[in-house]
């Protein structure tokens, strides 16, 4: 019996494999969902990647020692940061650093520390670690970056980790077995809207052997996406139904408050 | 109990905003000043963007100087010319004033200016009222009452000259319309009505007598603010109606028990409370600019790319 069943799952796991073994990438890909919802009770929720390392026959076998590089990007906005000096005695903003295509949102998910992966030229090149992705993003800088440039760069870092925005997790990737591999990504309250590009890559000895992407959606629920978007498109019409509704309860309290 | 706000884009606690909304309209109930001036800090101090916070201040504060301006306006307490005069100036002032927010915003000297104004502003007010009551408390002895035939002020030269018969007052209309351009450039920079700069500077300057200063000056607020609250969200977008939902809800009913509160207390005492609170509001921003912050670096977002 036992020895009917033992090839019986290799078959099926070949067949299994078999759909992805044209693929010569090594890396299945899949998240828990393709859409978070934020609605008014919205408070943080989280995405479960999930996948398997492939070798070149599309066995469902690790090719060696590799690690992953989970690495998920919010939309890309310009993020300007500045510094306040001291200026006639008050600390006001004074030099700044445009950030350009930035994302909002970034979660660097791996299974050791991104510096034990790769060399920090191949980090920056290949936009892996919440450093390297501050680097290669600011405006008008050189090659080698100065001691201001550096300042502006670890501080784009630590506020946006302040606002647990951008997330680096040497231990966000977890192996199931030999190959499977599972992730967390922890999306904050004042997580950002639009599409997150979600890539992975298999690496080994700093060199990318695989890589996929996949996406997911934050939107706005219905009424908080109507609400932003009527701001947003109808601005006359948002507007005089603030004044509306500003007279409307100014009159309300009068009724209901009248002493006179 | 959180609440998503969808322009601040940020979860609050409901219970807060609307406990922090109830005790302002208590204040501004007792005083009878709008209370942006202590809306706009705490909601930017609890994580709502400056713009966001002032944008969204001002239907709250156009709720509760309709409210006033109907109460005002059944005991015919209201100049209507003169509020017209004062309007004139006002929505120019706004519009200046919107419009400056928004360059300020993008030079990222928003919070610098605000924090600043805040500090000259409630400063000087605070200041002056302190040492007025003080001084009050000290000497018992009535004081003369001021003259009502004034020597002639420098602006009394103007030309279109108005007669307000409410009022009683006979004034050019130039100085007026420059007062109300004022009150609306700080009611759209600073997110506050205003009503504390009016209302001192109609009795002191103009000689409005007080009945009718009030319920003119809550005219005057009413309007800027609403078209401060057209011109923010056509400009930019940052009206949060979830927020000043909130807002109005708190302000009304705080402002209801502040109105018998500040019945009970003498006029002397609550000038010497308001100053006190003006002056601890404005240490608060002073604070803020001059003492070294932990994080010199501060982040804000421009355009989608």
């Amino acid at each position: 019996m036992s020895r009917l069943r033992l090839p019986l799952i290799s078959v099926g796991l070949a067949l299994a494999a078999g759909a992805s073994a044209a693929r010569a990438d090594g890396l299945i890909v899949s998240l828990s969902s393709r859409e978070v919802v934020i609605a008014s009770n919205y408070q943080g929720g989280s995405i479960t990647v999930f996948g398997a390392a492939l070798d070149k026959d599309g066995e469902v076998r690790p090719p060696g020692p590799y690690d992953l590089v989970v690495t998920v990007r919010g939309p890309l906005e310009t993020i300007d940061v500045r510094e306040k000096t001291r200026t006639l005695g008050m600390w006001i903003n004074r030099e700044g650093r445009d950030f350009v295509r930035a994302p909002t949102f970034l979660a660097v998910l791996t299974n050791r520390p991104v510096a034990e992966i790769a060399d920090p030229e191949t980090l920056k090149h290949e936009d892996l670690g919440l450093e390297a992705a501050a680097e290669r993003r600011i405006a008008g800088a050189g090659e080698k970056l100065t001691g201001e440039d550096a300042a502006f760069v670890a501080a784009l870092r630590r506020l946006q980790e302040g606002r647990r925005l951008w997330r680096e997790d040497p231990r966000g990737v977890d192996f199931i077995g030999a190959s499977l591999f599972q992730g967390e990504i922890a999306l904050p309250p004042n997580v950002p809207f639009g599409t997150f590009d979600v890539e992975v890559r298999l690496m080994q000895g700093g060199e990318t052997l695989a890589r996929e992407t996949t996406s997911f959606q934050v939107v706005k629920s219905n009424f908080e996406a109507r609400v932003a978007g009527l701001a947003e498109d109808q601005r006359l019409a948002y507007g005089l139904a603030a004044v509306a509704l500003a007279l409307l309860s100014g009159w309300l309290a009068s009724v209901i408050f009248r002493r006179d | 109990m959180q609440i998503y706000l969808p322009i601040a884009e940020l979860p609050v606690d409901v219970l807060l905003v609307l406990a922090m909304s109830l005790a302002v309209g208590f204040v501004s109930g007792m005083f009878g000043v709008g209370g942006g001036f202590l809306m706009t800090p705490l909601l930017i101090f609890i994580g709502v963007p400056t713009a966001v916070a002032v944008a969204s201040e001002a239907p709250q504060i156009a709720a509760s100087a309709f409210t006033g301006v109907l109460a005002y306006w059944r005991r015919r307490a209201i100049d209507f010319k003169l509020g017209a005069v004062l309007l004139v100036g006002g929505v120019f002032g706004s519009a200046v004033g919107v419009a400056f927010f928004n360059s300020l915003r993008a030079a990222g000297q928003l919070d610098a200016f605000i924090a600043v104004s805040y500090v000259l502003m409630l400063g000087t007010i605070g200041g002056l009222m302190l040492v007025e009551s003080v001084r009050s408390n000290l000497d018992r002895a009535p004081k003369p009452r001021p003259r009502r035939t004034p020597t002639r002020r420098f602006f009394d030269r103007f030309p279109l000259k108005l007669r307000f018969r409410r009022s009683m007052i006979h004034a050019s209309a130039i100085p007026l319309a420059g007062l109300g351009a004022f009150i609306g450039f700080a009611g759209a920079v600073l997110g506050v009505g205003g009503g504390f700069l009016l209302v001192p500077a109609l009795v002191y300057v103009f000689r409005v007598p007080t009945a009718v200063v009030v319920g003119t000056s809550l005219f005057q607020i009413l309007v800027t603010m609403l078209a401060s609250t057209v011109m923010h969200a056509t400009t930019n977008a940052s009206v949060d109606i979830v927020l000043a939902i909130l807002l109005m809800i708190g302000g009304s009913i705080g402002s209801q028990f502040g109105v018998r509160v500040g019945q009970k207390l003498s006029g002397q005492r609550l000038r010497l409370l308001l100053a006190v609170m003006l002056l601890v509001v404005a240490g608060r921003f002073l604070a803020d600019l001059v003492i070294e912050p932990d994080e010199p670096f501060s982040i804000s977002q421009t355009e989608r790319a």
